[in-house]
């Protein structure tokens, strides 16, 4: 049990980049490359997470309840962020090439060689 | 490098990263046995401290506030950047919104699809706020709600038109109510330092546990944070569907 | 506390808003250039400020005055030393220089350039000042928004679009690096902050989840250093991007993934991991890094091309500089590190200004073409020189340093290498320099043949002069005196070494930041004067080469031919793995980081 969260993180990560490495079409890429940042967010929230543990909202809880740890989900939030506004950029460059090429495949019009 | 070549080097050496990250990672404490102390510390502290019930929030945008400032630019950057990037080029020009199936007419909306939309847009738009009100208290918060506030707008473009969309959410609004949100976040955090004390320090009365009026400036930054997001969001859509929908090339004529 | 600390992140970032408003209400450039100067004319202030109060004692300020309790960071630190708050400076003097340049540069307006850079320069003054690992990656992703933006921002032309892309791709992917090591270093240890890191990673022995936490951070900033075999995206977008933007990621932005390096070495793994394996490493990705970046810079005829292979050359020396683990080659590194970056902004300003004359970057198609411009081209090749390592610049000062370090620890294979990548990258730059403003010589077999000529560049300026503005001239000079003045400072030396030691005293910085605790430290003593023979060499051999790629070799022709045949093929595999692919990028990526974390997870670093 303990193995199957690092075996996901590490599984999306490679996963990703494998799509990113051959991919096609530019619009394909960007997502590979969320892909590949869900591999984060998997391991982020894995590493806080407590056996039986609920949301850090102490509310009504009873005292000793196991909380998961706030702080990682602080830190994915800011890793999702990042990711969505990343990839709007990205698709950016995407759309526009497309524009240009009326193509999106990365591999018709490479920019420079050597 | 040809795509085989490509291939065959790619799995190899993935096999070879695989192998070694989950070997470094099973050195890590095992899945559900978090250790602290980082979180633990703040979950004991948040309510005697912040007066606010919620970890993460205070964990956002108390204890690592200046992370979440950096990611409010970050989002800002971006906005910027894809308007940059998207902006009208010489080549090109506006025209008016049309079906891009040429030679028919543009489809009146169905009533189904205007009913739904009629329910969803307030729906959304009530959501986006309360998540953005109690994010200080309950789950949610400024991101979370600011996305929903920006989805209920796209739900009147989903279920009329574009120009009702931009009617609604003319770029200039949305432009000031982001800067708006960007600049009360950072000015606000800047406060103390006017006043001689650190920056970012939270220094408005923290009021009673629970009340929607606690936790100083928690409430504040949610809903800049909120009106920021839900704004950038706006023009992040505005931009793309300007692009496929009215920017033509010239030459396109 | 000391209430400069913030500013350097602060006031940009405001200023960026409060610009993007005013673009809005008034479309006049004018109002925000002065904006922007102003804003940044106050960054400078305030980082010399902090300079100075920083000099007796590290700083440290704690963010909503969130104070350890009991030795434990709860919130996020600036600990700004010497080396930061010298780096955050150099990033804001820079910036400063790139804006002066596009007083006459930029057609468009409404587009948001002056927020970005302001929001450039904020990302890179919070990543030099902080002291959370986070933090820090919060700053890194920012400075790379803010860059892929700037790199684009010609999107009229082919280059930008491809070139932000493998560079926003590539960058992103060096990011998830850094955020799965830092998840491992949290999930180890339960903080953030770099001294309370540091202090839970020392206490144990160090085991494979550490090392390949090591790795993976320096994967990541090795990423943004465009260190071989990650550099790929570097010259796509270095030679695509606008001027003044150029000027920033040569300058100073790629330095500071190797600055990241440095600090997470020092701060969290000093103490665990002694060096060894992951010094080998390290010290044989920087000097192939070396090579690599010194013979492309040599084949390529598109000038920011050329310039930006150099910089992938340079990032290189520095890595093995940083990779000594050792304080006194650590300060050589900051002051090669300034002259570098001075030296190398004023070059990408002078290709900015022969941009401005001729619409056109290419060696060839310009052959003479700048015979008029007469100070640029005195000024170009004496930065040539001076790229060599030509005393008395900053370059020099750093890299003597170095070298008579490494010989002490007895890597005497060190300097011989720096001498043939500095004299390439010298010599590259002083042929193309020769080529423009004197028309000296004919085509060469090596760069002619390059496949990237940069010879239609679309206009980035709305004016055509005759003459060079002098707003343009400005900042060159600037940066020229300025790489002179690292160099001769006589203080600097002892200055730089001091702030190297603080950077590499771990126990020293623990304690200050965890417990407000200051010792005094007595930083190594100074190498000897190295003799300035030692100097002249790099430049006379990257005379030696330009003459000989302008002029052929005196060789007989049969002995050419054969030359000839024996480095066509290598030229060929060399050219043919710069493929301008972000897939083979990604590939590449990855055998890389399979050779890293597998050394890290089997050896240990041990």
């Amino acid at each position: 049990m303990s193995l199957l969260p690092i075996l996901v993180t590490v599984w999306l990560f490679l996963v990703g980049l494998y799509g990113i490495a051959t991919s096609r079409n530019t619009i394909h890429l960007v997502s590979c490359l969320f892909v590949t940042q869900a591999s984060t967010y998997v391991f982020l929230l894995s590493i806080g997470f407590r056996t039986g543990g609920t949301a850090p909202i102490l509310g009504k809880l009873p005292p000793g309840a196991p909380l998961v740890d706030p702080v990682v989900q602080s830190l994915a939030l800011t890793d999702i962020v990042v990711g969505a506004t990343v990839s709007a950029l990205i698709l950016v460059f995407a759309l526009q090439a497309h524009k240009k090429h009326g193509t999106s495949d990365p591999r018709s019009a490479p920019p420079m060689r050597g | 490098m040809n795509d085989s070549a490509r291939r065959t080097l790619f799995f190899f050496f993935a096999a070879i990263l695989a192998g070694a990250l989950v070997a470094a990672l099973r050195h890590l404490p095992s899945f559900g046995d978090y250790q602290g102390p980082y979180g633990d510390v703040i979950l004991s502290g948040c309510i005697p401290q912040r007066h606010t019930p919620q970890g993460v929030a205070a964990v956002t945008f108390d204890y690592r506030g200046f992370d979440t400032l950096g990611e409010e630019f970050i989002l800002f950057t971006a906005v910027a950047g894809v308007l940059l990037l998207l902006r009208q080029q010489q080549c090109e020009r506006q025209e008016k919104p049309r079906d891009c199936e040429l030679g028919r007419a543009i489809p009146a909306t169905s009533s189904a699809v205007l009913a739904a939309g009629l329910l969803m847009f307030p729906a959304a738009l009530l959501l986006g706020c309360s998540l953005v009100l109690h994010g200080h208290l309950t789950p949610g918060g400024g991101f979370q709600g600011g996305v929903l506030l920006a989805t209920a707008f796209y739900f009147v473009y989903l279920s009329s038109d574009y120009r009702d969309l931009t009617r609604f959410t003319p770029d200039h609004l949305l432009d000031y109510l982001e800067v708006t949100g960007a600049t009360t976040f950072a000015l606000g955090a800047t406060l103390p330092l006017v006043l001689n004390r650190p920056f970012m320090l939270n220094l408005l009365p923290l009021g009673k546990t629970g009340s929607l009026f606690s936790a100083g400036f928690l409430p504040l930054f949610n809903c800049s944070v909120g009106v920021e997001v839900g704004a950038g969001f706006l023009l992040l859509i505005a931009a793309f569907l300007k692009q496929v929908i009215v920017i033509r090339r010239e030459s396109d004529q | 506390m000391d209430p400069f600390a913030p500013l350097p992140v602060l006031l940009p970032l405001i200023g960026a808003a409060l610009v993007a408003l005013l673009e809005k209400f008034h479309q006049r450039h004018r109002r925000l250039d002065l904006a922007t100067v102003a804003i940044t004319l106050a960054v400078i202030a305030c980082d010399l400020e902090l300079l100075l109060r920083c000099s007796s004692a590290t700083l440290v300020y704690w963010f909503g005055d969130w104070h350890p309790v009991g030795g434990f960071a709860l919130g996020i630190a600036f600990a700004i030393d010497p080396a930061g708050a010298a780096l955050a400076l150099l990033a804001a003097v820079l910036t400063l220089c790139g804006l002066m340049f596009s007083w006459h540069y930029f057609k468009a307006i409404g587009t948001f350039y002056h927020s970005l850079m302001l929001l450039f320069l904020a990302s890179m003054g919070g990543f030099c000042l902080t002291g959370d690992l986070f933090n820090m990656f919060v700053f890194f992703e920012l400075m790379g928004v803010a860059a892929y933006a700037l790199t684009g921002y010609r999107i009229e032309d082919t280059g930008p679009l491809e070139g932000g892309l493998n560079f926003s791709v590539m960058n992103s992917i060096g990011a998830f690096m850094v955020l799965l090591g830092i998840g491992i270093l949290y999930s180890r240890t339960g903080g953030l902050n770099l001294a309370w890191v540091g202090a839970r990673v020392a206490e144990r022995p160090v085991d494979a989840a550490v090392a390949c936490a090591f790795m993976l951070l320096a994967i990541g900033f090795l990423v943004k250093a465009a260190v071989v075999p990650f550099h790929f995206w570097l010259p796509d977008a270095h030679a695509v991007a606008p001027t003044p933007a150029s000027v920033l990621f040569s300058g100073i932005m790629v330095e500071l993934g190797l600055y990241a390096v440095a600090r997470i070495y020092w701060t969290i793994f000093s103490g665990s991991i002694p060096g060894g394996t992951a010094q080998t490493l390290l010290l044989a990705a920087g000097l192939t890094t070396a090579l690599v970046g010194g013979i492309m810079a040599f084949l390529q005829r598109h000038l920011k091309r050329l310039l930006a292979y150099s910089t992938v050359s340079h990032s290189g020396l520095m890595l093995s500089a940083i990779a000594l683990f050792d304080p006194v080659s650590l300060g050589g590194c900051l002051i090669y590190l300034a002259g570098h970056g001075l030296i190398k902004g004023g070059l990408f300003i002078s290709s900015g200004i022969i941009l401005y004359h001729f619409h056109s970057v290419d060696e060839e198609t310009l052959r003479g073409a700048g015979t008029r411009l007469k100070l640029v081209g005195a000024v170009f090749c004496l930065q040539a020189l001076a790229l060599a390592g030509l005393p008395p610049f900053g370059t020099f000062a750093g890299k003597a340093m170095i070298e008579a370090r490494a010989a002490e620890l007895g890597l005497h294979f060190i300097a011989p290498i720096f001498l043939v990548a500095s004299s390439l990258t010298g010599a590259a730059v002083l042929r193309s320099g020769l080529t423009v403003f004197y028309g000296i010589g004919t085509p060469n077999c090596l760069s002619a043949p390059a496949p990237a000529k940069g010879d239609h560049e679309s206009r980035e300026t709305s004016g055509k002069e005759h003459r060079t503005p002098l707003m343009m001239l400005l900042p060159l000079l600037l940066l020229v005196l300025l790489a002179l003045a690292v160099g001769l400072l006589p203080s600097l030396p002892e200055k730089s070494l001091q702030a190297a030691a603080r950077v590499c005293d771990q126990r020293g910085y623990q304690a200050l930041v965890l417990d407000g605790k200051f010792a005094l430290l007595v930083p190594a003593p100074l190498p000897k004067r190295a003799d300035l023979i030692k100097g002249v060499l790099p430049a006379g051999l990257a005379v030696v080469l330009a003459a000989a790629a302008l002029f052929g070799l005196p060789l007989p022709d049969v002995l050419l031919r054969r030359l000839k045949s024996l480095l066509r093929p290598v030229l060929w595999t060399l050219r043919r793995i710069h493929s301008g692919y972000i897939g083979d990028y990604v590939t590449w990526f990855v055998i890389g980081a399979a050779v890293m974390v597998l050394v890290a997870a089997t050896s240990r670093l041990l």
